[in-house]
């Protein structure tokens, strides 16, 4: 585990995102840092409960709170569909902060994990599965203006049924998690990629489907969408 | 979606409702409740019947639902939620004022504005996953928001004696466990659950009681005490064919030691958050757009049977009956026109929710305690005695013995004694029988007393307009102006 920036991908796999925002303009962004948040609920006692829980069964504290998972900019994608190595994979429907081009975007991802090699390491386990992030953003300027961030609703599904549903009240507004990035990392002025944290699955139980859907309904806009299959790879 | 025979099934819940000193055994089944809950029954089954047009597909499940637990996102959306809540209002002829659509307007309204709700315990999560249970299995939702009446020159916390109002008793790990009363559960005993709350303003001393949450009816500790039911002293449904249907009944909720799961709490020892609820989110416009459009049915409903009596007591063309119906087609046509006003002036607030203009529809509450009583009043008057010489029952009509004196002294030139009877004793059931007098009650009071209504006139009308248009006159003349050269052409 680590809260150290990774250097971004090597040079010449740069990942570039074709994107367009809800007015309908093209955006190009080309990310050099990735990063997935966790424990980002903004009751930090019932974070650092929930983490003295896992704690009792053997997952490690996080060295932060909320914790950073800094990944390979490669891992990010906007396909259709995805390809994982486990069979018990599943995804996780995050709010999307990308700071790129001078200002910064809102959009919805997929924090898709690895639950089997999750009881190993949650960087591995996170590192396992590509990263699906919607091809719709929300521009939101800078400084970022979120418009109420507490009434934002986030909803994700697995093969058609619904797996997550509430609003974002209970998390930290994510650029306070990039606040809290910015100044462990000080990766300012680069092009990055924030995953926000998730929240509880509807029915506390993990599902490894094959369709994933996932949704980022901000007030007064048109919900933003992000579906993707996921197939094992056959090796 | 949900069927009469579901939500009549569904009612045999072992929930606590005194009537007479005692608990009534099955709600489903006994006189004073059976009727509403079966027109609560016939409701759900015209929803459920898509010719009928209240269906929408809920965009998260893919499964239909009832357009009325929708909050309206456009115009489109506005007009067809407006038609559906006709479509109930209809069926009811506007005589049941807590049909499930109205505490559903509020959740429906909540669920588009889940921030309102917001705190570290995920209280707004709760609003929406209530919204969702409500919404898939088309529950009934009641609402008792008013506290006991004990004193109304102080609030919740100077009253004698621990928690008269209900409040927070005990905060549990798991949830909450709450004590005390509150009122007035309009077909609670027959709803699925009641939303709990106060709508009064209460003050930073009353925080314990500071609550909104949702109970099943059939709750532990949870006592529904009724007002006297009126079903029950219907003779038939010909006698009292008001009363023996639309009786919604009312009850004051008693709270021995209920406990509530946070899932269920909405709003926690938050006196503000009482009022960003029902006014922030906007349920309060879209609950009472609701209730408009239930008034003006009603309205309507006392217009045609002053009509019809006019017609057959053949006073019709009267001049002075002309005149009594040209009133009673203006009182209803002004509540028609604030509805079709406050929809043509909805729009999206911040959070895409399209909400009826506020100024049209508070205009039209704000004289609810008015037009009620008068049209009423109107139809007393075009009934005349006609309501007095009625027989005391239909069996005057069938027994042979009293029917030829009936089809002789009371029937009218072109209509059959039954029919002149059955006709006068729906007048009288709307504006004499108990269930009248609690209908002409139950209007003035609807939205509150009618000071605290007006209030809500007068917040929602814009003064600055009319203010400014009177500074501009006054500005526009002085001591030194003409007006003494006309007083003096006009004396000369």
């Amino acid at each position: 585990m680590t809260t150290t920036p990774t250097t971004g991908s090597p040079a010449g796999t740069a990942t570039r995102l074709r994107l367009r925002a809800t007015d309908g303009a093209e955006v190009e962004v080309t990310p050099t840092h990735l990063v997935v948040a966790g424990y980002t609920g903004r009751d930090r006692a019932a974070v650092q409960h929930h983490i003295d829980e896992l704690a009792a069964i053997g997952v490690p504290e996080p060295d932060t709170i909320p914790a950073f998972y800094p990944l390979a900019t490669t891992c990010l994608t906007t396909d259709q569909q995805i390809e994982v190595d486990g069979t018990k994979t599943s995804g996780e429907v995050e709010p999307v902060l990308i700071r790129a081009n001078g200002t910064y975007y809102l959009t919805v991802g997929s924090d898709h994990t690895d639950r089997e090699m999750e009881k190993v390491g949650i960087q591995l386990s996170k590192a396992a599965c590509p990263k699906p992030i919607a091809d719709t953003v929300i521009e939101l300027g800078d400084p970022p203006a979120l418009v109420d961030w507490d009434s934002i609703v986030v909803r994700s599904w697995v093969d058609g049924e619904l797996y997550q549903e509430g609003t974002l009240a209970t998390m930290l507004p994510i650029t306070e998690v990039l606040d809290e990035w910015d100044q462990i990392g000080g990766s300012q002025g680069i092009a990055l990629v924030l995953f926000g944290g998730t929240r509880p699955l509807i029915d506390g139980t993990f599902r490894y489907g094959r369709d994933w859907r996932m949704q980022l309904e901000v007030p007064g806009h048109t919900p933003i969408e992000l579906s993707y299959t996921v197939s094992v790879r056959s090796n | 979606m949900r069927t009469s025979t579901d939500y009549l099934k569904s009612l045999s819940d072992g929930r606590t409702v005194i009537v007479d000193g005692k608990p009534v055994d099955d709600v489903a089944a006994d006189p004073a409740f059976a009727p509403i809950a079966r027109t609560v029954g016939e409701l759900f089954d015209i929803a459920a019947d898509p010719a009928n047009g209240m269906q929408v597909t809920d965009e998260v499940t893919g499964n239909p639902v009832n357009r009325m637990y929708v909050a309206p996102r456009n115009a489109e959306d506005l007009a067809a939620w407006r038609d559906s809540a006709q479509v109930w209002a209809n069926h009811t002829n506007g005589w049941v004022g807590r049909s499930p659509d109205h505490v559903g307007a509020f959740v429906a309204a909540f669920s588009a504005h889940p921030g309102a709700f917001a705190d570290e315990r995920g209280l707004a999560d709760n609003v929406l996953a209530f919204h969702r249970r409500v919404m898939e299995n088309d529950l009934y939702i009641s609402y008792a928001i008013i506290p006991p009446q004990v004193s109304r020159a102080t609030t919740a916390h100077a009253w004698d004696g621990d928690f008269i109002q209900v409040g927070v008793k005990e905060e549990r790990e798991d949830g909450i466990v709450v004590r005390g009363a509150q009122m007035l559960a309009t077909g609670g005993a027959v709803a699925d659950e009641i939303l709990v709350s106060c709508i009064k303003p209460l003050t930073p001393e009353d925080t314990d009681f500071a609550i909104s949450f949702t109970v099943p009816v059939a709750a532990d500790g949870l006592k529904l005490y009724c007002r006297r039911p009126y079903a029950t002293g219907a003779t038939s449904d010909f006698d009292y064919p008001l009363s023996s249907r639309y009786d919604e009944t009312d009850a004051l909720l008693v709270f021995d030691d209920v406990f509530i799961p946070w899932k269920d709490v909405f709003v926690y020892k938050d006196v503000p958050g009482l009022r960003k609820q029902f006014f922030d989110t906007g349920a309060h416009v879209l609950g009472n757009f609701q209730a408009q459009i239930r008034f003006a049915t009603k309205l309507r409903f006392l217009a045609g049977i002053a009509r019809k009596v006019a017609a057959v007591n053949g006073v019709d063309k009267f001049p002075g009956v002309v005149e009594k119906l040209g009133e009673l087609a203006s009182l209803v046509s002004v509540v028609e026109s604030a509805l079709h006003a406050a929809q043509f002036t909805a729009a999206a607030d911040e959070q895409g929710f399209f909400s009826p203009g506020a100024q049209s529809l508070y205009a039209a509450m704000g004289l609810q305690a008015e037009l009620h009583p008068r049209v009423i009043g109107i139809l007393r008057e075009l009934v005349g005695g006609g309501v007095l010489q009625v027989p005391s029952s239909v069996a005057e009509l069938v027994n042979s013995e009293t029917a030829e004196d009936m089809e002789r002294y009371v029937s009218s030139p072109g209509i059959t004694s039954v029919e002149r009877v059955k006709l006068f004793k729906l007048a009288w059931d709307a504006v004499g029988s108990e269930f009248a007098g609690r209908h002409q009650s139950y209007e003035l009071f609807y939205s509150g007393a009618p000071f605290v209504v007006k209030g809500y006139a007068f917040r929602n009308y814009d003064y600055n307009k009319p203010l400014q248009a009177v500074e501009q006159f006054l500005a526009s003349y002085g001591v030194d102006g003409p007006a003494a050269a006309v007083t003096e052409e006009v004396s000369a």
